[in-house]
């Protein structure tokens, strides 16, 4: 089978013991201090700097997904009448609140506050909306511009402002303080763990590349979740030595690297191994993604707040079309990539729906194929394994031609 | 050809000429599209053009794969449907605003896919109460002033600006008051003429609208009328919920089958023309960022106070309508989100709903049975008898 084939990263051996604690910890101290639910994009060093405890609803989502929960919490949220064709994550969240016994970890510890950002996506604005309805908690919604060319210096302003009214709100909301200095340090350990995440990053540049895309959706959860706390970094610390080692002996992630790639979207989460192990029988190895690149943005800027603003409202999912498709080339040529594979998630509109230009326009200027692969980050229902597997089979014999 | 036909096909909307009630003699100014009516058309219309709305039509969408997966709404398929078939040309270019992830993405790939052609994209603020939305939409919408006068040489005054919110205040109150007497027309010609609006200039359809309302009978509300075999029955007054109304088929439908449409929260309907702007401020672009911020929002937007579920609800208390069909596109997530506050909301009001997918396939033979039960069910709920 083709993942016994594949070399596991001893480190990722840690990670069960620390998200199981992350989630543990948000389940028993939320009795002694307030715990808020917040989106992958929010500024979670202004949160825990307050002494507030971060919970993802999205990482859950992803949990849900890769532990076969997702459908069954989607259909709960869709008897309820949302459709469908709504963010499995969202409904993966909704549908834990209503059934949390057919819940992985019975569902997330109710939160005090809910923040949004709405860098990722406008689905995090209804779903945070719900939440704040359904729960009866009060939401803050961060509203950072979407940015067709260049950040312009309205848009940070404008995060920049509502910053200032958010560290308001969760005053008001939980008595809690900010603390510059302490705001300070958790930054300064948030720019750590992103520094430490890219490098890691770029590793894959190495032939053969010590780590697969699939290692790092692995391997991804604590830059989302544990940002601006020591264990991030210790564990990206160990997690990259680890991979220097492999790269000091030209080791790969694949015992043989025939082909590389550059993998779009979010993983498919409910057939990670699965899914991935069908590139490893052809020897390919995805040596970059976009994805999580996401957390690798270095907060730069005096002013921490400012600095914050800019970076959050500046994330990729927030950028046109032209730097979405410039990212990829990079990867692509940086990489010494041989193509790309691109997950249309269903769920997903802002990272899925200029795909096809984005295709167009890498292959146009590196002259590499690309893949679309139609599925769903969490929710399996959209999944046709069959055509999936011929679709990719048929792509793989391209890069053989 | 007559108002109904051309109002689903702009181009030849656009040329022709000889519309009831025109006193006007072209040429008009040169049109230019945009989507959402988040966009202040006034500023379009005071940099010189005519703002043209484009609406979803019933087009081939092959060419479209290419660009956009099939789980888009209709909206933005249609749109680009047109774009690639030609039936846009007429137009000088497309203006765009950020309301949600897919409008956001069919921005970029027009931009991207036509880079000769006039575009331009605001980027408003999506949490209409946020510390900072309105100083910050006051800069972007200085900004789009400044892209349009950039490619029209042409100054966007103060005092332009100030005449354009004048005509189109003009158009609102009118529009305002063929709503209150929309029972005098058929729901047919009542959303043709809202549409044809869109299409053409405001100036013409100012006096198309003085004229419809000069020869409009005044109806009593819930006057019987007759079924197309004669006879008189209580007609279930139905109010319309959702975003664009993608198929005029669609309100035909419901007429025909017996219902009877007394208001509505659509996109293309009265949210369109709802809340004038302020006139006599000072800075009018000012004023057009208030109506921007305080006007009754679309689900896209985020504000402290949820005011649509609240006003479906009193809407429907206050017309008195029987029931509320949801016309929703599949692939419409903010729409899809509220309908469950909404529907939950009329629920507990003991307000019965039917929501229908609407989307290219346009009025089918499913979607009749649909609106057929539910008004069966809504005569027999005995409320009228
Ligand atoms: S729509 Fe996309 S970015 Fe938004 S929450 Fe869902 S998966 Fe995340
Ligand atoms: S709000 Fe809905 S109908 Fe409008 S563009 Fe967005 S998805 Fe399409």
């Amino acid at each position: 089978m083709a993942e016994l084939r594949y070399r596991r990263l001893q480190t990722l051996n840690r990670l069960p013991r620390l998200m199981g604690n992350h989630y543990l910890a948000a389940r028993y101290l939320r009795y002694v201090r307030p715990v808020a639910w917040i989106t992958s994009g929010a500024p979670v060093e202004i949160i825990r700097a307050m002494g507030i405890l971060p919970v993802y609803p999205e990482n859950y989502g992803a949990l849900c997904g890769s532990r076969q929960a997702a459908g069954t919490l989607c259909q709960v949220a869709e008897a309820r009448g949302y459709s469908r064709e709504l963010c499995s994550y969202a409904k993966c969240n909704l549908g834990s609140l209503a059934e949390p016994r057919q819940a992985p970890l019975g569902g997330l510890p109710r939160p005090t506050v809910l923040v949004a950002c709405n860098n990722i996506c406008g689905t995090v604005t209804k779903w945070y909306q719900a939440l704040a309805r359904d729960l009866r908690v009060p939401l803050f919604l961060w509203d950072t511009p979407f940015s067709p060319g260049e950040l312009t210096d309205g848009g940070v302003a404008y995060a920049a402002a509502q910053l200032r009214e958010m560290v308001r709100f969760l005053e008001r909301h939980t008595g809690h303080k900010l603390h510059q200095d302490r705001l300070n340090r958790v930054m300064d350990k948030s720019r750590e763990a992103s520094r430490l995440w890219s490098e890691i990053r770029l590793l894959g540049r190495h032939r053969p590349s010590p780590l697969n895309a699939s290692d790092l959706f692995i391997a991804m959860a604590p830059i989302v979740v544990l940002r601006g706390t020591d264990q991030a970094i210790d564990f990206y610390r160990e997690l990259k030595a680890e991979l220097a080692g492999r790269v000091a002996k030209g080791e790969g992630a694949l015992p043989v690297e025939r082909y590389r790639l550059v993998w779009d979207n979010i993983a498919i989460w409910h057939k990670l191994l699965r899914f991935y192990g069908q590139f490893l029988d052809h020897r390919a190895c995805f040596v970059a993604d976009t994805y999580t690149g996401g957390w690798g943005t270095v907060m730069e800027g005096d002013d921490p707040l400012t600095a914050l603003a800019r970076t959050y409202t500046g994330v990729f999912l927030n950028r046109g079309l032209a730097y979405r498709a410039s990212q990829m080339v990079e990867l692509v040529r940086d990489f010494g990539a041989h193509g790309f594979v691109m997950h249309a998630n269903r769920s997903c509109k802002p990272y899925t729906l200029f795909q096809y230009d984005i295709r167009r326009m890498v292959t146009e200027q590196t002259g590499v194929p690309g893949l679309v692969i139609e599925a769903d980050m969490a929710d399996p229902r959209s999944y046709a394994e069959e055509a999936v597997k011929t679709r990719i089979q048929a792509f793989m014999e391209t890069l053989d031609g | 050809m007559n108002i109904q036909e051309l109002v689903v096909n702009p181009k030849a909307f656009w040329q022709h000429t000889h519309l009831p009630g025109d006193g006007f003699q072209g040429p008009w100014a040169q049109p230019i599209g945009y989507l959402c009516p988040y966009l202040p058309e006034e500023i379009l219309h005071a940099a010189g053009f005519t703002p043209v709305r484009v609406l979803p039509r019933l087009v081939p969408l092959g060419p479209v794969d290419r660009h956009l997966p099939v789980n888009t709404c209709t909206l933005a398929r249609s749109f680009l449907g047109q774009v690639l078939d030609g039936s846009l040309d007429h137009l000088a270019g497309v203006v765009f605003t950020h309301t949600c992830d897919t409008m956001q993405c069919l921005a970029e790939i027009y931009r991207l896919n036509f880079p000769h052609r006039l575009t331009a994209n605001l980027v408003g603020p999506v949490a209409l109460d946020a510390a900072g939305s309105r100083d910050y939409l006051l800069g972007e919408l200085r900004n789009l002033v400044a892209d349009l006068e950039g490619v029209t040489g042409v100054a966007v005054t103060s005092g332009r600006l100030v005449e354009s919110i004048r005509l189109y205040n003009i158009n609102r109150d009118l529009l305002q008051r063929l709503e209150e007497n929309r029972a005098g027309l058929a729901a047919l010609d009542y959303y043709t003429l809202l549409h044809a609006g869109m299409l053409m200039p405001k100036e013409q359809h100012n006096l198309l609208l003085q004229k419809v309302l000069a020869d409009l009978p005044v109806h009593g509300q819930g006057a019987p009328r007759h079924t197309k075999t004669g006879q008189t029955m209580h007609q279930p007054r139905l109010l319309l919920a959702g975003a664009v109304l993608t198929d005029l088929a669609l309100v035909a439908l419901v007429e025909d089958l017996g219902g009877q449409v007394v208001a509505d929260t659509l996109c293309s309907g009265t949210r369109y023309f709802d809340s004038p702007v302020t006139e006599g401020m000072e800075d009018p672009l000012a004023a057009l960022a208030d109506r921007y911020l305080n006007r009754l929002s679309c689900p896209a937007k985020h504000s402290l106070q949820d005011r649509l579920t609240p006003h479906l609800v009193d809407l429907v208390k206050q017309r008195k309508a029987d029931g509320v069909i949801f016309l929703l596109d599949n692939f419409c997530d903010p729409h899809s989100w509220e309908y469950v506050p909404q529907a939950e909301a009329l629920a507990a009001a003991g307000i019965p709903h039917l929501q229908l997918q609407v989307d290219h396939t346009g009025v089918t033979g499913q979607i009749r049975t649909r609106v057929q039960a539910f008004l069966e069910r809504l005569q027999g709920g005995g409320q009228h008898g």
